[in-house]
């Protein structure tokens, strides 16, 4: 039994089955090779490509993000001395203008006062001229009811003409 | 297990041409089957693979090692889709046999067309003058001349012979392999008809293990097949 079963199966070469495993196999390569294999190694190509690319423009995204940071920061950095610069400078011409403000009013109060005090001045000499005569018209007027008194007026005309011709005699 | 093939002598009245009708059957079946399953699991193919791409990319990826641990990928690049169709068409030939026997009118019909040493030996040879093709190709005619005289010129016998036992250790290992599993699978069914209907229950656990181990020996000699190919491929194309 066993030499039948063996010798049936294995049943020699035949040249026909060999054309026929020669043929479907080689038409399956290139079949599987037109349809199935080249279309998916084609996409795993694809997606290696890609990922080297995106890997690559990441780097380079990175390195930029990287300057832009420092000079981001840099600019940070001016920026914040210039403000320094600004404050000390706005704080320098404040003292500058504080000092200005001080010594003008100092000198406008110091005019003010002058003036004050001039005009003061003048007032006092008008008001003492002014005294002057009110007094000797008060005390010429006391003195004329005194005289008034005791004095005629024909004494009253003949005084007058007295002092006219004084005034004549002055005159010339 | 007395069961027969259909062999047709004298086809076409051509009388040198026979044909093991069983064989080629399930030899076109085979390929039939591996071209839809590939086909169908290679289509709408995304840059973001999901489910079958997933496992197609896997076995591609599967291909690639075997073919980059035994040369420069540069070179074996081109033997990709070969070494491709290799396995998968011998993985399905090997497990069509373990899955179902068929036998009509004392005749097998359905078995793994692996099992037979006719195409074992047909894949073999296709294989190696493959390589020798493609060291013609390569490396050229004279590099590729010089190469079975090397290191000296006495060794040229010996590189003739190896041509002819790699071709030779290839087929029938693979033919001894998956032959040998279906012999033991068909005892296996055999022993569950004998007599009791307690033998069939008796039958079914060996059964169920031979045929994991079928599946397992199928997957193994498919990656054997196609490993050995591609290391005889290596020293073909390859400078040494």
């Amino acid at each position: 039994m066993q030499h039948v079963v063996i010798g049936a199966a294995v049943g020699g070469l035949h040249i026909g089955n060999i054309i026929v495993t020669l043929v479907s196999f080689t038409a399956l390569i290139f079949l599987l090779k037109r349809f199935a294999w080249g279309p998916l190694i084609n996409v795993m190509e694809e997606r290696e490509h890609f990922v080297a690319t995106e890997l690559e423009t990441a780097q380079e995204k990175r390195v930029e993000a990287d300057q832009a940071i420092k000079e981001a920061d840099q600019k940070l950095d001016h920026a914040r001395k210039e403000a320094k610069q600004i404050v000390i400078d706005a704080k320098k011409s404040a003292t500058t203008l504080e000092e200005n403000i001080l010594s003008e009013a100092r000198e406008t109060a110091k005019k003010m006062r002058q003036d004050a005090e001039d005009e003061m001045a003048v007032e006092r000499q008008e008001v003492l001229q002014e005294m002057q005569s009110e007094v000797a018209d008060i005390a010429f007027q006391i003195a004329m009811d005194i005289i008034q008194k005791e004095i005629s007026p024909e004494d009253q005309k003949r005084l007058i003409q007295e002092r006219l011709d004084h005034l004549g005699e002055d005159n010339s | 297990m007395d069961h027969g093939a259909p062999i047709i002598e004298n086809l076409f009245g051509i009388p040198w041409l026979s044909i093991d009708l069983s064989s080629a059957m399930m030899m076109v079946v085979s390929c039939l089957i591996v071209f839809i399953l590939a086909v169908l699991a290679t289509r709408n193919l995304k840059m973001k693979p999901t489910g079958i791409q997933n496992f197609m990319e896997w076995v591609v990826d599967f291909v690639k090692k075997i073919i980059n641990d035994s040369m420069d990928w540069r070179t074996g690049k081109v033997f990709l889709p070969l070494a491709l169709t290799l396995i998968t068409f011998i993985f399905i030939s090997n497990i069509l046999g373990v899955i179902v026997i068929g036998v009509y009118d004392g005749d097998i019909w359905w078995k793994s067309p692996t099992a037979d040493a006719g195409v074992t030996l047909t894949l073999a040879g296709f294989m190696i003058i493959m390589t020798n093709f493609y060291g013609v190709k390569m490396r050229g005619t004279k590099k590729y001349a010089k190469s079975f005289v090397k290191p000296v010129f006495f060794i040229l016998p010996f590189k003739l012979i190896e041509e002819f036992t790699n071709t030779m250790t290839l087929g029938f290992r693979l033919y001894g392999n998956i032959f040998a599993g279906e012999i033991l699978l068909g005892l296996i069914a055999e022993m569950a008809f004998v007599t009791l209907p307690i033998a069939f229950i008796g039958a079914l656990i060996p059964m169920i293990l031979w045929q994991g181990f079928s599946l397992f020996i199928g997957a193994i000699q498919a990656f054997i097949f196609t490993t050995l190919s591609m290391v005889y491929m290596s020293h073909k194309v390859e400078n040494h």
